[in-house]
């Protein structure tokens, strides 16, 4: 009977339909190579592409590859999925840069136990890795933003600062915050108000930057140790016509969408670190780990003898590899960090 | 209509070929997909927001909707928090979480009945709210003082098979709120006042205590998901479970109830549940990154409703 027919086309057509994509994705021949995987807090923030750049660098010179994997918008549970994933995948390294300390440990140790390589980069973990590679420490980043933003202030700063970060939860946020504020109380002169958050959203930055206008009519500064806010809070000061060095800015953030406020007078004190070299170590360091060569205690060292940037890197007391300092970015250096 | 294609156009039934569909995609990408430890994984990650889906169908089948979920969620987790950091101890903070949960719903449900306004406004004003108090609570502070029995109902698996603790807890909420739905008279009741308040009211059915009761239950059993959710992450936060009544919202609709209420099965929701699961982790086995796993998985859901609809109109077209 023709409606038999129908119902039979119909079933045949629906499953094959579903069936389709299996049919599309048959196993592909998966290669013993080192891989790492980069698991980084938002997949948006252009500051990844150079760490991925960076690693990208490495994995040319001493072979295997490595990819960035990152929830769109910053989320502890997508980083902790993500992770458990990759783990399950049985990729031979992962490095985190966690968006929460705590929230990545569990699924961490988890990866450790199903035979990868875990360690720390950008951010630490409370635990859960053998050592985390630092850009720079903590302390000089935020210090280094509070010595810009005190310069630019003049001779004898005076007057309101606010921070605007990302979220209340950031773990390197509130270290160099920390070490901002102490920074600043060594000036009589200055108070530091408030502290408010752009969780790394741009709309969400501006927002909150034009309320710290709005309810600090006489600030004088201002610390945005976040990317993509500082470039959001430069842009909310010049349309409430308190930019061009009304308001005095400091903070950290890439070049290729903070430079034009650098360049217009809105940002005085804007500076990094170097985002690409701290990908390239970070790759290095996780091969050492899959190789054997490291086992991650602190003393340990890996030398790299030729490359982009040969040196040693120790494992320092605080289970730390610091791989620089910061940098000023000005009209005159800023093209040489294209990312 | 003969009794198998009957069956084969009812919702579930399509659903679960395509669940089937995605357990074989599954084995294929990955020779880890089967795996006891990937499955109980992918389990564990959607049993949050499965156990958010349970009380949800119940309020979008009375034709409401509850979008403060994830607040809700993010304020227990942060009253079990304050609780663990005043040194309570973790059951005397899970009573804490569950009455808090409780009383948010209440609250939710009280301005909806009481002053007769949507729920949709009501709850979008709420997790505002519920954020707001929570992000005071705990200002930019993380708790991790979780002891170790009580992490385990995150990860922890039933004698290291693939059957997560908190999957347990899921497929008993499951049976209660099953029952509940499709047994009793109250769960008829639901479906009326879906279906037709004003019918419901004059057959005598107490529309507005309803309403109440099942935004309550959805603060009370988002509490559990806090629960298991902060046993997952191993900590609590302001932040905790934000943006979490999308994925719930989802699964439900995905599941087959009807948005504007009336109808749909906790059956369904379940297996759309699973695919959801499933279908995330086995692109990310592929080797995806997170953002092509969006594309493919919005994909998924499009194609998935497009065939049915599709199916649905050619049926018609014979029968004509």
């Amino acid at each position: 009977m023709a409606s038999k027919a129908i119902r039979a086309l119909i079933i045949g057509a629906a499953t094959a339909a579903a069936l389709l994509p299996a049919w599309l994705l048959s196993p592909k021949a998966q290669a013993d190579d080192f891989q790492l995987a980069m698991v980084i807090k938002s997949s948006t923030n252009p500051y990844y592409k150079a760490t991925l750049a960076g690693a990208e660098i490495a994995a040319k010179e001493i072979g295997g590859s490595v990819k960035n994997y990152g929830p769109t918008e910053s989320s502890a549970q997508a980083q902790v999925d993500i992770i458990n994933n990759l783990a399950d995948r049985h990729i031979p390294a992962i490095a985190v840069a966690p968006s929460d300390p705590d929230a990545v440990v569990p699924a961490m140790k988890r990866a450790e136990r199903l035979g990868a390589k875990v360690l720390t980069f950008d951010a630490d973990s409370s635990g859960g890795r053998p050592f985390f590679v630092n850009q720079a420490t903590s302390d000089a980043i935020g210090r280094f933003g509070a010595v810009l933003l005190i310069k630019s202030l003049g001779p004898n700063p005076q007057g309101q600062v606010a921070i605007v970060s990302a979220q209340p939860t950031a773990a390197n946020q509130n270290l160099w915050i920390a070490a901002f504020k102490d920074e600043i109380s060594k000036y009589k002169g200055l108070t530091v108000v408030d502290t408010v958050y752009g969780y790394d959203n741009e709309q969400k930055a501006f927002d909150a930057t034009v309320a710290l206008t709005t309810k600090y009519p006489h600030l004088a500064g201002i610390f945005a140790p976040t990317c993509p806010g500082l470039p959001a809070v430069a842009r909310a000061l010049e349309s409430v016509n308190k930019g061009h060095g009304a308001i005095k800015v400091s903070g950290n953030c890439v070049p290729s969408i903070t430079a034009k406020y650098m360049l217009d007078g809105t940002i005085d004190g804007f500076y990094l670190w170097n985002p690409i070299k701290l990908g390239y170590v970070t790759y290095y360091a996780a091969k050492a780990l899959v190789d054997g060569k490291i086992q991650g205690k602190p003393g340990e060292s890996i030398t790299i003898t030729q490359g982009k940037w040969p040196g040693k890197y120790v494992i320092g007391a605080n289970g730390q590899i610091v791989t620089g300092e910061p940098v000023q970015f000005t009209a005159e250096n800023y093209k040489d960090f294209n990312f | 209509m003969s009794f198998p294609l009957r069956l084969f156009v009812r919702w579930e039934t399509f659903l679960l070929l395509v669940l089937c569909a995605t357990l074989i995609l599954g084995t294929h990408v990955s020779r880890y997909f089967a795996t006891s430890s990937n499955i109980s994984i992918a389990l564990a990650s959607i049993t949050p927001v499965a156990i958010v889906a349970l009380p949800m169908t119940l309020v979008i089948v009375t034709g409401e909707i509850d979008i403060s979920v994830g607040s809700i969620v993010g304020l227990c987790a942060t009253s079990m928090a304050v609780c663990l950091e005043h040194k309570f101890s973790v059951e005397l903070a899970m009573v804490v979480g569950l009455l808090v949960g409780t009383l948010a719903g209440l609250v939710n449900g009280l301005i909806i009945v009481g002053f007769g306004l949507p729920s949709l406004v009501v709850t979008i004003g709420t997790l505002a709210l519920y954020r707001g108090i929570a992000q005071i609570m705990l200002k930019e502070r993380g708790v991790s003082s979780f002891p170790d029995w009580y992490q385990s109902l995150g990860f922890g698996t039933i004698g290291n098979g693939p059957v997560p603790w908190s999957s347990l807890l899921f497929l008993a909420l499951f049976g209660a709120f099953a029952i509940f739905l499709h047994v009793t008279r109250w769960g008829r009741a639901i479906y009326a006042i879906g279906n037709n308040r004003e019918a419901a009211r004059y057959s005598g059915i107490d529309v507005r205590r309803t309403i109440l009761g099942v935004f309550v239950a959805s603060g009370a059993v988002s509490a559990v998901a806090a629960i298991v959710l902060t046993a997952y992450l191993a900590s609590a936060r302001s932040d905790t479970a934000m943006g979490l009544e999308l994925p719930v919202i989802t699964a439900v609709v995905l599941g087959g109830v009807n948005i504007f209420g009336g109808s749909g099965t906790l059956p369904g929701v379940l297996i759309g549940l699973l695919v959801l699961a499933f279908v995330q982790n086995a692109f990310g086995l592929a080797g995806m990154t997170p953002e092509e796993q969006e594309i493919v998985t919005g994909s998924v859901l499009v194609m998935t409703l497009a065939i049915f609809g599709l199916s649905g109109a050619v049926r018609r077209l014979w029968r004509r």
